[in-house]
Order: C-alpha cells, then sequence, then structure tokens
C-alpha cells in the first residue's frame, strides 16, 4: 500500500497539482485500500483494483484542468453581433450545461452574443434570421453523454434595452439563467438543475418547468407565472404578476415579498409558501404537508380564498 | 475504445448503483469490476469530479476493526443529472440496436445473408 501511495503522490506532483489537492486524494486512496483490505482483497491487487498511479493521476488532472481553465477568463469575448432590422421575434436556446446571462443594454441597436471560458465555436450553432435567434449545440446524434466535455462556458447576449423580444424559448439540462433589463412577452423556460435569476426585467407570460432549479426574482413584471417545480425553490421580491400565480410543486418552497397578484394558485405535497406583503384577490392553497403563512400588514379584500391542507399549517393574517 | 466513450459509460454505470444506496470507495470499485475491468476505468477519478460537481456528497462512517469509511450518497441533483444520462443512453443504444439488428438479431443469419449478398456478386 505505500508503495502504491508514493507511487500516485509522485504522479501528481509530477501533473502540478496543489498540495491540498494531493493531500486530499492520497487519503481518499489510504482510506479505500484498508477498506479493501479489511474486505478481504490482496494487497498484490492494489492496481487492479484502484488503476495504475500514472492512470488515475492522469484521469484526476484532465478533470481538474478543465476545472480551473473555465474559471480563468471573465471578460467575455465577443462572439457575434447581429444588427436589429426586424425586431427580435424570438430567442431559442438549448443548451446542456452552459449559462446564458441576457441582458438589456442601452445605446446599443444590435444583438450581441459574448462568450466566456474555454470555447470551441464548432460545438456550437447560432443563426439570427428573419428576427428568430437559434442558440444550440451542434447536434450529435441522439447521444452527447460521451463528446460532453466538462468545460462549462457562459454566453451572455446583449439585447438594446428598449426592445420587446417577441418570445424566449430556452432549454437547457444544467445552465443557469440571469434576466437582467429585458422585456420579453412570452417566456417558455425548461431546465432541470439550472437556476433563474431575474432583475429589473419583464416576462410577459411565463411558463416555466423545473426539477431543481432555482428561480430568483426581484423587482420584476409578469403577465402570468405558471411555474411547475420538483424541488427548486422559487422566491419573489417586488414583483407585479397582472394575471395568475400558479405553482405546481412537490417539495419546492414559495417565499413571496412585496408583490402584487391578481391570483395566486398553489398546489404542492411539502412545499412551504411564505408570503409577506403579498396581496392577490383570489388565492387558493392546497398541500398536503406545506406550511400556507401570508403576513400582510394593510388588508385588502380579496375575493375568494379556497385553502385545504392535510397536515400543513395555514395561516392567514 | 475511445477513452471519453468509456469514461461516460462508467459515469452512468456509476451513478446507477449509487441510485440504490450509499456506498463508500472501495464497495463501488467492487461492484463494478464484477462487470467492468476497473484497472483500465479508473473509478476514483469519476467519483472525486461527481463529488465536486455535487452530485454525490459524502460522510464518514466509525467502523470498530479501524478508520472510518468515507460513504458517497447521491444527491437530489444527482438525480436529476442520472435521470438525463439515462434518457440519452436510453435513446442513443435504442438508435444501435435498431441498427445492428435490422440485417436479422442472429449472428447466424446476419452470415447467411451477407454470404448469398457477396456470392451472387461474384457470380455476376
Amino acid at each position: 500500500m505505500k508503495k502504491y501511495l508514493e507511487d500516485l503522490q509522485q504522479e501528481l506532483k509530477k501533473r502540478n497539482m496543489s498540495e491540498n489537492e494531493i493531500a486530499d486524494i492520497l487519503a481518499d486512496h489510504k482510506e479505500m485500500i484498508e477498506s479493501a483490505i479489511r474486505d478481504g482483497m490482496d494487497e498484490a491487487d492494489i492496481r487492479t483494483k484502484f488503476g495504475d498511479p500514472a492512470h488515475v493521476a492522469a484521469e484526476l488532472s484532465a478533470a481538474e484542468a478543465s476545472e480551473t481553465e473555465t474559471s480563468d477568463t471573465d471578460s467575455g469575448e465577443a462572439w457575434k453581433s447581429f444588427p436589429l432590422t426586424e425586431g427580435i421575434k424570438k430567442i431559442e436556446v438549448e443548451l446542456v450545461d452552459d449559462d446564458v446571462e441576457y441582458i438589456g443594454q442601452s445605446n446599443s441597436d444590435v444583438l450581441e452574443i459574448k462568450v466566456n471560458g474555454k470555447f470551441n465555436p464548432e460545438k456550437y450553432e447560432v443563426e439570427f434570421s428573419s428576427g428568430v435567434l437559434k442558440l444550440n449545440t451542434t447536434k450529435q446524434k441522439g447521444f452527447s453523454l460521451f463528446n460532453r466535455l466538462r468545460e462549462q462556458i457562459s454566453f451572455t447576449i446583449l439585447v438594446p434595452e428598449n426592445i420587446l423580444i417577441g418570445e424566449l424559448a430556452h432549454k437547457g439540462v444544467n445552465s443557469d439563467m440571469v434576466f437582467k433589463g429585458v422585456k420579453i412577452a412570452k417566456s417558455k423556460i425548461i431546465t432541470t438543475n439550472g437556476d433563474v435569476t431575474i432583475e429589473n426585467s419583464e416576462l410577459g407570460e411565463s411558463s416555466w418547468n423545473t426539477v431543481n432549479g432555482d428561480f430568483n426574482i426581484t423587482k420584476a413584471k409578469f403577465e402570468s407565472i405558471d411555474l411547475t417545480t420538483v424541488s427548486g425553490d422559487i422566491e419573489l421580491k417586488q414583483v407585479i404578476v397582472a394575471k395568475k400565480f400558479s405553482v405546481n410543486g412537490v417539495s419546492g418552497d414559495v417565499k413571496v415579498s412585496d408583490t402584487e397578484f391578481e391570483e395566486i394558485k398553489y398546489n404542492s405535497v411539502s412545499g412551504d409558501f411564505e408570503g409577506k406583503e403579498c396581496y392577490a384577490k383570489t388565492t387558493s392553497f392546497r398541500t398536503v404537508s406545506g406550511d400556507v403563512t401570508l403576513d400582510n400588514k394593510t388588508r385588502r379584500d380579496g375575493d375568494t380564498v379556497k385553502h385545504s391542507s392535510v397536515s400543513g399549517d395555514i395561516q392567514i393574517h | 475504445m475511445n477513452s471519453q466513450f468509456k469514461r461516460g459509460i462508467v459515469e452512468l454505470c456509476v451513478m446507477s448503483i449509487m441510485t440504490e444506496t450509499d456506498m463508500y470507495g472501495y464497495a463501488i470499485i467492487n461492484r463494478l469490476s464484477e462487470f467492468i475491468d476497473v484497472n483500465e476505468n479508473t473509478i476514483y477519478p469519476i467519483l472525486r469530479r461527481l463529488t465536486k460537481e455535487e452530485y454525490f456528497d459524502t460522510y464518514l462512517v466509525e467502523s470498530s476493526e479501524g478508520a472510518p469509511r468515507k460513504y458517497y450518497r447521491m444527491t437530489e441533483k444527482g438525480f436529476a443529472y442520472y435521470m438525463m444520462l439515462r434518457q440519452e443512453w436510453n435513446a442513443f443504444i435504442g438508435g444501435v440496436y435498431q441498427i445492428i439488428n435490422e440485417g436479422g438479431k442472429k449472428d447466424e443469419e446476419i452470415l447467411r445473408r451477407f454470404t448469398t449478398r457477396t456470392q451472387k456478386e461474384k457470380h455476376e
């Protein structure tokens, strides 16, 4: 065991790994090998079970390298720029891991895309024609698991501040999204893990679907929000929703403050709803074990308040 | 075989066994080595990476026989990722099976078709 750990240490040092990383990796191997011996493994089999030290070190440093490289660049390089003769009717984005920021820019009359991180343009397709922007990863017949490199990059899509984008459709898995200072008439977001941040923006009729992704919304306006979530949380601060705010959740929590709705429809298994200065004409809360708390200082007459919960606590002040 | 390709499959296998139960490093290696040549497909770098990506978290369990063991546990985020990998895998492997079985499922049948075709071409 000693020999194996020494060899591994040598190999890791050769690849310029940090002292901390090396110590961590060696400690893990010591633990695993001791476990293995306790479980009856022959010491002679260490290499067959744990791999050749050079191979292990190479794999580890490859993973490490792609991580550090991505965080290196941060300023963002200009990639594409399109003149806007017909406005922006639609933005269609389909990415797996890459993050996207949608930013409204003053004094601009073009649509610009910037890229951060180690970027391979061959892996992406972008086109803008008849007012429709499409950005996606190059189609790799069916299966992308094998060619997916860990090098995560992020895009910044800059649009003129005052332009109204007709529609946004963003489909991602781990892709995080940020909206700042943009106006969109209709938004559709589908994400597995990606988090969504919205600030100083208008997103019109919004339909969102997530498993784990969190939504953080501050100072924004919507026509309506229709959210389906498994365990993602949503937080609204200083938001106006002209029509319906509808949430279908399993365990994700909802936190609302200084916000107005016409209607709230909340269905959840164990997610909590916490509202402070949260006003709606109509509210309907249904949970199995989730708690609902509404705490409003000024009383405004809500038309109908329907609520039910199996074991959750409902408190409306 | 292309190493990127293999890494992907081994990653899928690691995630798959971790949906069932929490396991310590060597137990994972041992379980996989029943099916895969683990020496060539080093597992630890995968565990480390998946942990860094927060698909797994770890905790220590004291043992009476020696040093504590480090257990790996799949997170909700990891499960969501696994579901996505599975979907991609099924779509891919379904396509592959369709292609390779188009000319018949049995080796003899494929061989027979191949020989009849090539012999016919020789005669012509």
